[in-house]
């Protein structure tokens, strides 16, 4: 199973999907939501393990395979949302963003069969993308959640700031395991922790910003701080992540840097 | 290391110092908030987005770089920041652990200062050796890479006795002769050559490997993994040799669609030492040889070291990720040449001395102790209020 099959997983993957957030809209449709939903979810589940035993190899060594990944948490992420905080509208949003991350390979296919450089075989490869991909799907859910919250001021209720809280920490927290599995790994390749590579740069940068943003939840002195600020904190991460991830790629200043792909 | 190990003392005396002033001034109380951690993150965060933005190069000439903005690593306002960063993190973690000793939180903020910091010392104090030599030759000395170059002695020895060079099996598309975009561009194919497959066909076991890309329908007939191909009277030939600078090459069959002309040549990425092979199709199109990507590169080392009047021999092996250790250096073993095709001349090698490796390990360890324990009070609380 390869790239030649992606086309089909991907459609009936959407198409799920494009139904569970049809239905989760409906009052009566729960259970319809979280079933549609979680076929979709396995669908690409079975075509990443298909993926990885037909090349041999995890499928997580060129952007677009990244994709693959970040489409399945976020997906999973957004059935995980519905299911355990009853938002409605997050079926639809996580499809949009679900969406817009497939099209690329579905639209603008590379040559994706190429093997594993000597330098990704490394046992720290797998951790270290998967908890970077994971924390991505995690921040992009908490994301939609702050563009909510500073569009009514109604949306920013403590229990809405309390869910935004749960994923950017559980998010943020995952990003950093992986920025230091990254810095071992970069030590057990390059011999130098941190070399200040245009990645490393953005990632600590996206890092920054979350943890600013957790950091002024606990201003308690300063309202507009800790709920506003905090917020435009959490939405400025998720830019500086696109960067990080693929926007590097179209960076003067980075092109450089070892970690474009 | 000495300038490091003052620097460090410095800054924790001052942390102390002002930590304890903080508890009698208003003023110094402020340092120890998570507001200030925020004000001074916010600062590194304007040093990572100028180091994002703007290319690092300090020998440019244009208004950027006279500014600094171009060798921001160096300039006072970067280390400044950091430091302020780790100043202020520092009092509030010891806050932290004065307000909340059982909390998990100080441990990871720890961690986070420690590594930070051991990072940066560890920058400022590494220092990096090449060595170049030839298989089979012992060599004792190295180059420091700075900004002067010195060679240098190192207290033991070092000898390649192998090194060897893996391929990824090789890959043959149809290319855009004018762009070398492949083809079709729409949906860019290949044809990598299945090496299992090839043998069971030469062996009369099974059927010749095939391929579609465009109109043209291929077939791996003969595939040569060490070979040199010439070319005579108009077309290719290809013939079996170990000799220095060989190059896969794959003689196949093609018939078009279209018009069911039928062509056979060989094909090959070269190497330095041969010219590539390959068939021009039409005016825009041609055939060929992707160039071989490495899957794997190993050096085996014979390391000489001297104990008194005696001397002994340790065998090693080094490959991508996997470094060795002897007397205080780590020999990594440097990224192939591909531009040299298969055929490598020498062997390039980097020693690295690196004091405040242990300092960053063991902050690096604190914080994912302390993220695991948060994973699991996490886990327990959780389950603790269902049960209640």
């Amino acid at each position: 199973m390869g790239w030649e099959e992606y086309p089909w997983f991907c459609i009936a993957t959407l198409l799920f999907w494009a139904i569970a957030a049809a239905t989760a809209f409906g009052q009566k449709h729960r259970k319809a939501t979280l079933f549609l939903g979680g076929l979709g979810i396995g669908i690409q589940a079975f075509f990443l393990i298909g993926f990885w035993i037909h090349a041999q190899r995890p499928p997580l060594a060129s952007l677009g395979e990244t994709r693959l990944w970040y489409v399945f948490f976020l997906l999973l992420l957004g059935w995980f949302v519905f299911y355990a905080f009853r938002y409605r509208w997050i079926p639809v949003l996580s499809l949009v963003l679900a969406l817009v991350f497939s099209l690329p390979n579905l639209l603008k296919p590379e040559l994706h069969t190429q093997g594993l450089m000597p330098v990704l075989q490394s046992f720290w490869f797998i951790p270290h993308v998967i908890l970077y991909i994971f924390a991505y799907s995690l921040l992009a859910i908490s994301f939609l959640l702050s563009i909510y919250g500073l569009s009514t001021k109604k949306g920013r209720c403590r229990l809405l700031l309390e869910h935004i809280d749960r994923l950017s920490r559980l998010g943020t927290l995952c990003l950093l395991s992986g920025i230091c599995l990254g810095c071992i790994w970069a030590k057990q390749a390059w011999g130098c922790f941190w070399t200040w590579d245009p990645k490393e740069t953005w990632a600590l940068a996206t890092l920054l910003c979350y943890g600013i943003s957790l950091g002024l939840r606990h201003c308690q002195e300063y309202p507009a701080l800790q709920q506003k600020a905090s917020l435009w904190f959490q939405i400025l991460g998720f830019i500086t992540l696109q960067i990080c991830w693929y926007g590097i790629n179209y960076i003067p200043a980075a092109q450089n840097s070892l970690h474009v792909y | 290391m000495l300038t490091t190990l003052v620097l460090s003392a410095i800054l924790l005396v001052l942390i102390v110092l002002l930590y304890l002033s903080s508890r009698k001034s208003k003023v110094l109380k402020l340092f120890c908030t998570p507001l200030a951690v925020c004000i001074t993150a916010g600062l590194m965060l304007i040093a990572c987005l100028i180091l994002g933005l703007i290319s690092q190069n300090p020998e440019s000439q244009d208004l950027l770089s006279r500014i600094g903005l171009r060798s921001f690593k160096d300039s006072p306002w970067f280390i400044i920041s950091t430091m302020l960063f780790l100043l202020v993190l520092g009092m509030f973690i010891i806050e932290q652990y004065r307000l909340n000793p059982k909390k998990t939180s100080p441990h990871l903020f720890t961690g986070i200062w420690v590594v930070v910091f051991g990072i940066l010392m560890s920058n400022l104090s590494i220092q990096r050796y090449l060595w170049i030599g030839w298989k089979d030759v012992p060599k004792w000395e190295a180059t420091l890479q700075s900004s002067v170059p010195q060679s240098k002695k190192l207290p033991f020895a070092i000898e390649v006795s192998q090194y060897r060079t893996d391929y990824y099996p090789p890959v043959i598309y149809i290319v855009d002769s004018k762009t070398g975009r492949v083809l079709p561009l729409e949906k860019p194919t290949s044809m990598p050559i299945d090496i299992e497959q090839y043998k069971e066909y030469a062996a009369g076991k099974g059927p010749a490997q095939q391929k579609q890309i465009q109109e043209w329908d291929i077939k791996l007939v003969e595939y040569l993994p060490h070979a040199w191909v010439h070319f005579s009277d108009g077309q290719y030939s290809a013939e079996s040799t170990q000799d220095e600078g060989n190059a896969p090459a794959a003689k196949v069959e093609m018939k078009s669609e279209l018009t069911g002309e039928t062509k056979t040549t060989w094909l090959s990425c070269g190497s330095a030492l041969q010219l590539p092979s390959f068939l021009r199709l039409d005016s825009g199109r041609l055939i060929g040889m992707e160039d071989p990507v490495p899957s794997h590169f190993i050096a085996h080392l014979n390391l000489y070291e001297t104990q008194g009047d005696t001397g002994i021999i340790r065998l090693d092996s080094i490959w991508p990720n996997h470094p060795i250790g002897i007397d205080g250096y780590d020999i990594y073993l440097k990224s192939v040449k591909t531009e040299a095709g298969l055929w490598n001349p020498d062997v390039q090698l980097e020693l690295v001395k690196d004091p405040w490796k242990p300092v960053v390990y063991g902050g690096l360890g604190l914080i994912l102790l302390s993220l695991l324990e948060m994973l699991i009070k996490g886990l327990f609380c959780k389950k603790k209020q269902s049960n209640d």
